[in-house]
């Protein structure tokens, strides 16, 4: 049951630090897009509308791990073994580092939540209330692309083939 | 740009990042057919679930054919990840390329 309780804290602790940097992916900005390329900056663009949600998921998890890591534990009766099987103390203190390290993220997560609108602005990027641009869907022989295409044969054309996950 | 229907990716998807390239010269459409990444994938033999391909077309070239083009340049973001034929894209080298395409 004590193992039980060690693992649940560890994987809280992990699935708080993992979901505080999913989080946070879409803030960085131009330095996601120097790091990861076009693709990883659209699925940055994709996690953003979600930020909040992991955010506080995060913090549900984290606390959650927090109170069975720490909470009071029930008092030891007569006749129960004191003595704690050998290497429990050790896993509960990487258990309490792994907690305490994601705690770290998550704050590190919420600071860059909060200054990334206006890193984002000072960089001149996306402002969040800026209108999708219109966008067409093309039927089974590329139209109305193919004309759009012809229509500028006199012109050089940039084309990027993307895929927006 | 070209929205594809590569790696999962749905109608919805396009949406919700479209943004992401607001200059507006750009325009943008969805891919919903294949009409372009299937031609594209077979011509450029795009393993792998990405696309991330970019084209640059000289003037005068002009899509007649049932399938389009191929480019007179292009560069691929997943060339590496993929072990694509393509060069691995590079933004200077493909700025480079367009502004001598430009230039005439």
């Amino acid at each position: 049951m004590a193992r039980k309780l060690e693992l649940g804290s560890a994987f809280g602790g992990a699935a708080a630090a993992a979901t505080s940097m999913a989080a946070s992916l879409c803030c960085v900005g131009p330095l996601a897009l120097t790091l990861l390329g076009v693709n990883g900056m659209i699925l940055a663009a994709g996690i953003k509308p979600y930020r909040g949600y992991l955010l506080g998921a995060s913090l549900v998890l984290l606390g959650l791990a927090f109170w069975v890591t720490y909470r009071r534990r029930r008092g030891v009766r007569e006749g129960d073994a004191c003595q704690l099987p050998s290497g429990r103390v050790a896993k509960g203190r990487v258990t309490r580092i792994i907690l305490w390290a994601s705690a770290a993220l998550w704050i590190g997560a919420l600071i860059l939540n909060l200054v990334s609108d206006r890193l984002y602005a000072s960089v001149g990027a996306v402002p969040d209330d800026m209108v999708t641009p219109d966008y067409v869907s093309l039927d089974v022989r590329g139209e109305p692309l193919k004309s759009a295409f012809n229509a500028d044969a006199d012109k050089v054309r940039l084309l990027m083939l993307v895929a927006p996950t | 740009m070209l929205w594809v229907p590569r790696n999962g990716a749905r109608e919805k998807h396009v949406e919700r990042v479209a943004g992401v390239v607001h200059d507006p010269r750009a325009s943008h459409f969805w891919d919903e057919h294949g009409a372009f990444i299937e031609p594209y994938a077979e011509m450029l033999s795009l393993t792998g679930p990405c696309a991330g391909i970019f084209m640059l077309f000289e003037p005068g070239v002009r899509w007649e054919a049932v399938s389009p083009p191929p480019p007179d340049y292009y560069e691929d973001a997943h060339a590496v990840e993929f072990d694509r034929e393509g060069p691995q894209f590079d933004a200077d080298r493909f700025a480079r390329i367009a502004e001598g395409m430009l230039a005439g």
